[in-house]
């Protein structure tokens, strides 16, 4: 076993995990930290979700300098390491990815052939998509004034009903709309969510330039066997040098390709434009 | 759900910002619920709409004691830090035709309870309670009003009774 | 108004006078009953409706003359006391699994045999009965009758010495004799209100509102001493936030002034106490400079009591627990009393000392002498023609009843500690919670070869430690009569059939006295034929009611004693015409000392008990209600913004109160309503209410000198945040 995966799911578990601390901390007394992914910190600090802060910024039609700065943080983090958030923190993104374990299993049971890999047409669409919708809620947020994201944003859903369940005593009712994506994506969209919808992934997606971490394929070293494209379930192909705004960086092509063909330099610095990100 | 008063009118913590820019500022991210040291906090249910994840408070549950730990950790403009007086969550009114001191029965619950006492609830010269425009709607007096039911009328902040 | 001895002229005082009644909803009451409310000591008349065996409606007794149908949350609640899940319904024996029921048969013989067994063995001094404050007239005569003339002791104790013992003895050491002098009635008279360690709006809500609407009408100004800013303190006009402890040295204080700048008439004061010039020589190195620190006041705020005080025509004087709870208790009532003889306010409508108990019946059982030194009708076990007499009346042998006082529960405990006392018998009362240093109590409690408990719940405190448990009716399901504190007589009547196999507290004491061979002594047809015996004892005492019958009560509500005749209209008010027992009242001369645990660098802080107006002692009754306990529903801790600053305690933060007991874990409210150096707690929560909740346990064993009422307004504390 590769040290990236348990790495990940160490994260993925570890930010649940601090999910559900909180509120029990709370209810045992210790308050200096509260919140959810989509504002956490002290009373001196804060980080805050960006897609949060934009959506309330619209919608209440302010700007606030503290809570800009709260938003800065993931951005910043986007910046450097691409969608990274999906991959290593987010709580959707783990239940999502245990869901296309689920996907490709059934798959198997019912003899159906593995998925393949998007067409640059197909991701394109979905790129197309995604960022209308991210921009259309972001419209809506400022016309209706609530930030409507977040009505249907797992990773808030999530959080609430764990601070529902564990401190407020009432049922994560909210769970329900987690439930419902996580069976479209299983039986039908391989990480549909993730991939065509996610307005905050959008939004990490994209904050990518060039100089962002991505997977940079070793032309002289791969043999084309498309393992790593088979592994993508974000519908990216780095054997095609085809690695987009999707790329959560989650390493799992790295760690499958047979040639260790592929890799996430740190430093993206000199990199020709053709050996690595080709954002479509 | 006790909630629900004056046309589904919440009862907003303290410093909050008016209704419309509440539910557009507000983050959902539930960090004044989990400040202590009381639970006086309640999430919006999503059948509460626009208020969906925003704070708001059950004052027969758990009333507001005025702590104002809430809006010091809040990340947005939902919930500014305001002084404790200037809270403005609603405003309390004793409903004299119920209540015990009112119609006989020395009681004063609301007054000794009262976080504002002897500002908010005053009494008369009969120890009759008297609500006074101090009063900011923490609705303690609600909480620990022994009438059944409840001898105080609370009015949210923006609703009208 | 000052000086009229009619009647209050009440007719402008506003709306608060509506009969409110709370009623089982649905259900009409088919009968109703003449009641007296249980808890406090004002006896406030209450109609009891019933319907099928239940109470289903209380309300306040229109025409009756101490609350004029008004009553407080507490009477207004009592229908949530009767029918509680927690009720005891059985005689109840520890056995192997736990406690057993058992029949009545066994439970009384087992009773009558361990009683009879200890007494053989080790004397009657190994048996000890200790009851509530709250029992009726005839119930007292009859533990009295049983424990003193029966079995041979004089161990019948009562929890109001953890109450009002100071005061008595304060009263009586003053009076020369225990014989409250006031009505109620002055509080309509009054051109001042002295109010000392006393916060009567919470305690006694119907007085307190009574004493307001005289004000409303007279101006007359409230002088309040307490180291809270209580209700009662934030109405008064001159609020002395008294360091705990110092009223000694107030009281002389204002002594000083009072006679230095010639503010009384010394002549009468002189003509009414046997020792004024003693007092005059005391209390001139007690001038107000001298004691600004030992107070904590100014010597400007006791000049202005003192001008106050002694300007006033008629000024009432009242205390309650901040005087009594205290090792010094004897002293500062005393010292109070002091006060109201050199400014001769006494026999005279609106003037003298007005001493309102906490319990329900702590005026009766005095009267009743259910308390180990007297014998009924103010009588004296350690006279002989007391005994004489009440033997006569008893038809028990004058032998039979010991000459010397028995124990106060301090020592009756330390008594079961010592081994000395074998069986102990307590009736609707829950000293493992109540006493101080309750750790210890409960303790020693356990250890008691034979605990015997009576009471209307299971479990309290107290009944879990017990070996047998017998199951008391409560108020409502006994009959009986009460004397309020202005020595007013009521008759409680029996409203409700007692739940389960409950029986009513007589019934249970006397068939064990019929199985111990005391057949005669209690051969009574009913209530009313005690009561009849009992009026026996009181011809021509202090506490005459010789012309009070079951049938008058009926009429007239709240006679008050001495009622010498039929015909008798009852005495309002005590020495109007100076006849005091001892001829005159003797001034009482103290120095002011310290409690007995003073704060210190480990304990830096003074822990002050108290109650909460919605609460009643340790919460048996009260704590069930949820309209009662939603408001307290744990202990609190009341701090001193700058005493929290130095603990880093934050307002509404849980802490834990230690003492060098024991530790209670409380809600800290800062605030400015309590002087700074002390802290403030409810006494209600035992170890039933939670893990860490017994406020006693925090408490020190230390007892007023001679009352030997406990101090539960002074031991060291420290608050640590948890």
């Amino acid at each position: 076993m590769k040290w990236r995966p348990i790495a990940r799911k160490g994260a993925q578990v570890s930010v649940l995990a601090m999910l559900v601390a909180i509120p029990l901390l709370s209810m045992a007394r210790i308050d200096f930290i509260q919140g959810t992914l989509c504002s956490f910190g002290t009373e001196s600090w804060s980080v805050s979700c960006p897609l949060g802060v934009a959506q309330t910024s619209l919608a209440s039609r302010t700007l606030d300098a503290g809570l800009l700065l709260s938003g800065f943080a993931f951005i910043a983090l986007a910046f450097v390491a691409g969608r990274v958030f999906c991959s290593w923190i987010c709580p959707q993104g783990f239940f999502s990815e245990l869901g296309d374990k689920v996907h490709l299993a059934v798959r198997r049971v019912f003899k159906r052939p593995p998925p393949r890999p998007d067409t640059p047409a197909q991701y394109r669409r979905g790129q197309i998509f995604l960022y209308s919708f991210l921009g259309a809620g972001l419209v809506a947020s400022f016309v209706f004034g609530v930030p409507v994201f977040c009505y249907i944003c797992p990773i808030g859903l999530i959080s609430r009903a764990i601070v529902g369940s564990t401190y407020l005593g009432t049922v994560g009712s909210e769970l329900l709309v987690v439930a419902i994506i996580l069976f479209v994506e299983v039986s039908f969209a391989r990480r549909g969510w993730c991939k065509y919808i996610c307005p905050v992934g959008a939004l990490y997606g994209a904050c990518t330039t060039k100089r962002s971490l991505t997977v940079v394929r070793d032309a002289h070293a791969c043999v084309g066997c498309h393992t790593c494209e088979r592994e993508c379930s974000m519908g990216n192909s780095p054997v095609d040098d085809r690695v987009g705004r999707t790329c959560t960086n989650c390493g799992d092509c790295v760690d499958v390709c047979p040639e260790a063909a592929l890799s996430q330099p740190l430093v993206q610095l000199g990199k020709k434009a053709s050996a690595g990100v080709s954002p479509s | 759900m006790s909630f629900l008063f004056d046309r589904s009118g919440l009862l907003r913590p303290p410093g909050a910002a008016d209704e419309a820019d509440l539910v557009g500022s507000c983050i959902r991210c539930a960090r004044c619920v989990e400040v202590r040291p009381y639970q006086s906090i309640r999430l919006g249910p999503i059948t509460a709409l626009r208020s969906y994840g925003t704070p708001f408070i059950d004052p027969l549950g758990s009333p507001c004691y005025l702590c104002m730990r809430c809006p010091e950790v809040c990340p947005t403009s939902a919930l500014t830090v305001v002084p404790a007086v200037e809270s403005a969550m609603g405003t309390a009114r004793v409903i004299e035709e119920s209540c015990y001191s009112w119609t006989g029965t020395v009681c004063n619950q609301c007054y000794r309870s009262c976080p504002l006492k002897g500002t908010a609830i005053d009494l008369d010269d009969l120890l009759q309670p008297v609500v006074t425009e101090a009063c900011v709607g923490c609705g303690v007096c609600l909480h620990v009003c022994p009438t059944e039911p409840r001898s105080i009328h609370l009015v949210p902040r923006g609703e009208t009774s | 108004m000052v000086g009229c001895d009619c009647e209050g002229d009440d007719d402008d005082d506003g709306p608060a006078r509506t009969v409110r009644e709370i009623a089982e909803p649905n259900i009409e009451a088919s009968s109703w009953h003449m009641s007296v409310c249980p808890y406090c000591g004002v006896g406030c008349g209450l109609d009891v409706g019933v319907a099928d065996n239940r109470v289903v409606a209380v309300r306040g007794m229109e025409d009756h003359p101490v609350n004029r149908g008004e009553i407080c949350l507490l009477g207004q609640n009592l229908l949530g006391i009767l029918e509680t899940d927690d009720r005891l319904l059985h005689p109840m024996r520890k056995g192997a699994g736990g406690m057993e029921q058992i029949s009545w048969d066994q439970a009384s013989d087992t009773v009558a045999e361990r009683i009879r067994a200890t007494i053989d063995e080790h004397g009657p001094d190994s048996f000890a009965m200790y009851v509530s404050a709250s029992e009726y007239l005839e119930e007292y005569y009859v533990y009295n009758k049983f424990v003193k003339g029966c079995l041979g002791t004089n161990n019948l104790e009562s929890s109001a010495r953890l109450c009002w013992a100071s005061g008595v003895v304060g009263l009586v050491k003053a009076f020369g004799g225990d014989s409250p002098p006031c009505a109620y009635e002055d509080f309509d008279h009054a051109d001042l209100f002295f109010v000392a360690g006393y916060n009567l709006a919470e305690s006694k809500p119907v007085i307190f509102r009574r004493m307001m609407r005289s004000r409303q009408r007279t101006q007359a100004p409230i002088i309040v001493v307490d180291p809270r800013v209580t209700d009662t303190a934030s109405r008064a006009d001159l609020h002395l936030q008294i360091k705990p402890g110092a009223d000694v040295a107030l009281h002389n204080a204002i002594a000083h002034v009072l006679i230095g700048e010639g503010l009384i008439d010394e002549g009468e004061a002189r003509g009414l106490t046997d020792n004024f010039d003693e007092l005059r020589e005391h209390v001139t190195s007690f001038s107000p400079g001298a004691v600004a620190d030992v107070t904590g006041l100014t010597a400007e705020e006791i000049t202005r009591a003192a001008h106050m005080v002694g300007e006033a025509e008629a000024g009432l004087f009242m205390w309650g627990q901040g005087l009594n709870q205290s090792s010094i208790g004897t002293r500062k009532v005393t010292t109070l009393l002091n006060l109201v003889f050199i400014t001769n306010n006494v026999g005279r409508p609106g003037a003298g000392p007005m001493a309102i108990t906490g319990q329900g019946s702590a005026m009766g059982l005095r009267e009743v002498g259910a308390l180990p030194h007297l014998l009924p009708g103010f009588r004296k076990v350690t006279e002989e023609q007391d005994r004489a007499e009440i033997a006569e009346i008893w038809g028990v042998p004058p032998a039979r009843i010991r000459p010397t006082p028995g124990k106060p529960i301090s020592m009756i405990l330390e008594g079961i500690e010592r081994g000395e006392i074998k069986v102990l018998w307590i009736i609707h009362s829950n000293p493992a919670a109540t006493f101080p240093d309750s750790t210890w109590a409960r303790r020693v409690l356990e250890q008691t070869e034979f605990l015997i408990v009576q009471d209307a719940y299971h479990p309290t405190e107290t009944t879990q430690l017990a070996d047998l448990v017998l199951p008391g009716a409560q108020w409502a399901e006994k009959g009986g009569t009460l004397t309020n504190s202005e020595r007013g007589l009521n008759l409680i009547e029996q409203a409700v059939q007692p739940p389960g196999e409950a029986r009513p507290d007589l019934d249970i004491v006397m068939d064990v006295a019929r199985r111990m061979g005391f057949r005669d002594e209690f051969a009574y047809e009913n209530t009313e034929a005690i009561f009849e015996e009992y009026k026996r004892c009181t011809t021509g005492r202090a506490c005459d009611i010789t012309g009070v019958s079951y049938e008058r009560l009926r009429r007239d509500r709240g006679i008050q004693w001495p009622v010498p005749t039929p015909d008798h209209p009852g005495t309002v008010r005590r020495f109007v015409d100076r006849d005091f027992p001892r001829g005159k009242v003797h001034l009482n001369l103290y120095e002011h000392q310290a409690p007995a645990e003073v704060p210190d660098d480990t304990y830096p802080l003074n822990l002050i008990t108290g109650l909460v107006g919605m609460q009643y002692h340790s919460r048996t009754r009260t704590g069930k209600i949820p309209a009662l306990a939603r408001a307290v529903p744990e202990p609190f801790v009341d701090m001193h913004a700058n005493d929290a600053r130095v603990a880093g305690v934050a307002d509404g933060d849980h802490v834990y109160v230690e003492s060098r007991r024991g530790r209670v874990r409380a809600r800290a409210r800062v605030n400015e309503t309590i002087r700074a150096g002390s802290v403030f707690m409810p006494y209600h929560f035992g170890s039933l209410s939670g893990p860490d909740q017994a406020v006693n346990a925090l408490t020190i064993r230390a007892f007023d000198e001679s009352a030997k009422q406990p101090e539960y307004k002074a031991c060291a504390v420290r608050v640590v945040t948890t």
